[in-house]
């Protein structure tokens, strides 16, 4: 049976999770998005999953395991380390930027101040990920 | 809200060097093209030429059927400051042994090479022009790593 493909997402604040989950009902079609509140529930839930998501969206800002601190988990363990991660974080201070990509994010996005304008970045975001490039898992299912 | 998105275009050749170009001058993305004769015309093009001509990428875009991945991000990944420049591979087909070997050397992403560049270019231009916060690279940074070259400079 083939898997469907799966989005991931990390992120602390519920409020964003929410948002984040309503913007890619708008233009996913049978991709599945699998949401994390914290970096230890997605270490958890990326054990569960048939096949490697198509990318994840990381929160830097969170309390016990920062997203620095997932990213360079994630790097050093050979069964994500393909995975593309994109940071998704409302800090645009250069050096997080900087440190994002030192540690091996695939791009670093700005999270967005409004309903209308997640639903504008996740369409060019998966328009991007989903629909030009092409991912360890995305397109090649078992 | 971001930077200036600045590609390094390697390696390509006609018919995929005019879409790209074209959609990067629609886009008002800045680019370069960098035709890799050899392996090493990326290591030439950071430790000689940046020095005359001080056009330093935010993005690298490497044709990977018409140069080496592996020499290029063996260099890129090594050198402490442009390892951050993330560099999109792209070529022929969608194979999965392919994909898998771009992103192991390091790639931020592969992209096949698409039937229909406007449309797959709208896409791309969008993301990394709009949404993407790039890295700032400094010549002056690259060019600290070689003192000889900085010497050279003054």
């Amino acid at each position: 049976m083939k898997n469907r493909p799966i989005i991931a997402v990390v992120d602390d604040d519920e409020d964003d999770l929410f948002l984040i989950q309503e913007a890619f009902k708008a233009c996913l079609k049978e991709e599945k998005v699998v949401l994390a509140n914290s970096g230890q529930d997605l270490l958890a839930q990326l054990e569960t999953l048939p096949i490697l998501p198509s990318f994840l969206l990381l929160d830097l800002n969170m309390p016990r395991m920062s997203g620095f601190e997932l990213l360079g988990k994630l790097r050093a363990d050979a069964r994500y380390n393909l995975m593309p991660i994109l940071v998704f974080s409302t800090s645009s201070a250069q050096p997080d930027i900087d440190r994002a990509y030192e540690l091996g994010a695939n791009s670093y996005v700005k999270k967005p101040s409004s309903f209308d304008d997640y639903k504008s970045v996740v369409e060019d975001l998966c328009n991007f990920w989903l629909h030009v490039a092409s991912t360890p898992s995305s397109r090649f299912l078992p | 809200m971001t930077g200036p998105l600045a590609i390094l275009l390697v390696g390509t050749s006609s018919p995929e060097l005019q879409a790209l170009g074209q959609s990067f001058r629609k886009f008002g993305v800045s680019y370069r093209h960098l035709s890799a004769q050899e392996n090493g015309a990326m290591d030439a093009y950071f430790q000689k030429s940046l020095a005359d001509a001080p056009f330093v990428p935010t993005l690298i875009m490497l044709d990977m059927d018409s140069c080496d991945p592996g020499a290029i991000l063996a260099i890129l990944k090594h050198h402490p400051v442009l390892r951050r420049i993330p560099v999109v591979i792209f070529g022929q087909g969608n194979d999965p042994e392919r994909v898998k070997l771009a992103y192991g050397l390091g790639a931020t992403c592969y992209m096949p090479k698409p039937e229909n560049w406007e449309v797959s270019m709208t896409h791309f231009c969008s993301y990394w022009k709009k949404r993407v916060a790039l890295p700032i690279i400094k010549a002056e940074d690259i060019l600290a790593t070689n003192p000889t070259l900085q010497h050279n400079r003054q």
